[in-house]
């Protein structure tokens, strides 16, 4: 399987843009998180990486070949997204063959199986389902479709808890079946934390971080006691944000602590969770860089 | 691949199409029907009602070329938002449809003069080809402008759907003036022998239609091309 080059990708309608001079890299096989706060340019960023809409600027390319108008790239993409691109009386089943037709060798038999699970009949046309259900059967296409790198826009758009988790079981099975690039942008950062091996977080139309998720987590730290003790401990360090209640004050630290920086006794120092990570740095900025 | 998906894109037109064509013939066939048994009732003349029934044919002849002409004007969007989420390209894009544009125009050819038969006599090799080239340049010119107006949102579709047409006859009253105008100058151009004898030969020349048949035609064909290659996702 071949790499996924962004080179200095940009998106403007009008006087509004939506993307900056955005670079990055997607590897073969990797499960990725794509993140960033509403408008953030996710939805747009995925529809030209899959060739629905042209950049203003820069190129997407997969193995040196550009995606614009090549059949052997683009057919190696599969975008699942909110938008339902399908003629309206499209059944489930037609959606089936057309994947299968372009992208050929489609899992019937793993599809037919999941549409069971998610409670849905393939005869039945996709605009007459429920919004949760349009979710669903578009996952059963995107999960069986012969793409090598497969982008789910809002997976779980409308999906009841219980859907969601066959979702998750669905995709780490299928991912393990048939190792491929899976891109998930979500605002559910809590439910995918454990699923994806690395994230990219976009924020004013930049990709503010491009790195795995064990290596960000590592750099995100709490330091709680005293608020004078954790001001004094944290000084110099990037801080994205405090709590305070009373005189113990949390300082959600990201950075890399040193090990010349001496504890003090009353101050704890732990992890947070990539959520809160997320909040932080797409909030707008630190407090104490 | 490419073949595969641009057979994909081929038959998803047959597939549409057909079924546009069908419903057209159903209501066409129905409404006649009804009409004539309507007038059955009414003047409880047989011979009346078999001679609307025996119009049937020319009716749908007429309808059949309106649904295929109006299926390339309104279709393209469409095809490209499946096209697009199923990683096809717009150039096999464009040579499906243009294919299927084609293959389908033939067959609706060939179905209007089966369809005629009854109503006017059979024409010369020559009548025909001209009458199929009229129709697939018809066909053409609609999807270039279908293809043109899905570049458009909302709001500049109403803008060039009105000023164009607008635009044009504005256009048409100009020259009209111009013409009535240079009335006397005309009028002397008109009975210039050497100008009325070049003029002769030129529209005398009978490959000249075909040339300029010949020009309008791929001018169509490249703005579907061009407009095609520029079909992007709306945000309306």
């Amino acid at each position: 399987m071949e790499q996924l080059t962004i080179s200095h990708v940009s998106k403007k309608y009008g006087r509004q843009v939506i993307l900056e001079d955005l670079n990055c890299q997607l590897a073969p096989g990797k499960i990725y998180g794509l993140l960033g706060r509403n408008g953030a340019g996710k939805s747009t960023l995925l529809n030209i990486i899959t060739g629905r809409i042209f950049p203003t600027n820069g190129t997407v390319a997969l193995d040196k070949l550009g995606t614009n108008d090549q059949d052997r790239v683009l057919g190696q993409f599969y975008l699942m997204s909110e938008s339902n691109l399908y003629p309206k009386r499209t059944t489930i089943q037609r959606m089936f063959d057309l994947a299968d037709g372009s992208y050929g060798h489609f899992d019937y038999q793993n599809a037919n199986r999941l549409l069971k699970a998610f409670g849905i009949d393939a005869k039945i046309q996709l605009s007459k389902l429920s919004t949760g259900l349009q979710t669903a059967a578009k996952l059963v296409v995107a999960l069986n479709v012969n793409a090598n790198y497969v982008f789910l826009d809002e997976p779980t758009l409308g999906l009841d808890a219980n859907h969601r988790e066959l979702f998750y079981k669905e995709l780490v099975k299928s991912y393990q079946e048939k190792p491929r690039t899976f891109v998930l942008s979500t605002h559910l950062i809590d439910e995918i934390q454990q699923l994806v091996e690395h994230v990219l977080i976009l924020a004013d139309h930049h990709l503010i971080e491009d790195a795995d998720v064990e290596t960000l987590l590592d750099r995100a730290y709490t330091v709680t006691g005293p608020a004078n003790l954790v001001d004094q401990y944290v000084a110099g360090l990037r801080v994205l944000s405090a709590d305070q209640l009373g005189t113990v004050k949390t300082a959600y630290v990201f950075d890399q602590l040193d090990d010349q920086r001496v504890i003090p006794d009353q101050v704890k120092v732990g992890h947070y969770d990539l959520q809160k990570l997320f909040i932080g740095l797409t909030n707008g900025g630190s407090e104490n860089e | 691949m490419s073949k595969q998906k641009m057979t994909l894109v081929m038959t998803n037109v047959f597939h549409r199409l057909g079924q546009a064509i069908l419903i057209t013939v159903g209501w066409i066939v129905g409404f006649e029907v009804v009409v004539s048994l309507m007038g059955l009732i009414f003047n409880r003349n047989p011979e009346s009602f078999l001679v609307t029934l025996q119009g049937i044919p020319s009716t749908l002849a007429v309808f059949i070329n309106l649904v295929l002409l109006a299926y390339f004007i309104v279709t393209p969007y469409v095809d490209f938002k499946w096209a697009i989420q199923n990683g096809i390209s717009r150039k096999t894009m464009w040579r499906g449809r243009a294919l299927a544009l084609f293959l389908a125009t033939l067959v609706i050819f060939i179905l209007d003069e089966l369809l005629s038969m009854a109503n006017q006599p059979a024409m010369s090799p020559r009548t025909l080809l001209v009458n199929f080239l009229i129709l697939l340049t018809g066909v053409v010119t609609c999807q270039a402008v279908g293809n043109g107006f899905s570049l458009l949102n909302r709001t500049w579709k109403w803008i060039v759907g009105i000023g164009l047409p607008v635009m044009f006859i504005i256009f048409c009253v100009i020259m009209v003036r111009l013409i009535l105008a240079m009335g006397s100058q005309i009028t002397a151009l008109v009975e210039n022998k050497q100008f009325v004898a070049a003029m002769t030969v030129v529209f005398n020349n009978p490959v000249l239609p075909y040339v300029l048949w010949l020009i309008y035609f791929a001018i169509m064909l490249g703005l579907t091309k061009l407009f095609n290659d520029r079909m992007q996702l709306r945000r309306d």
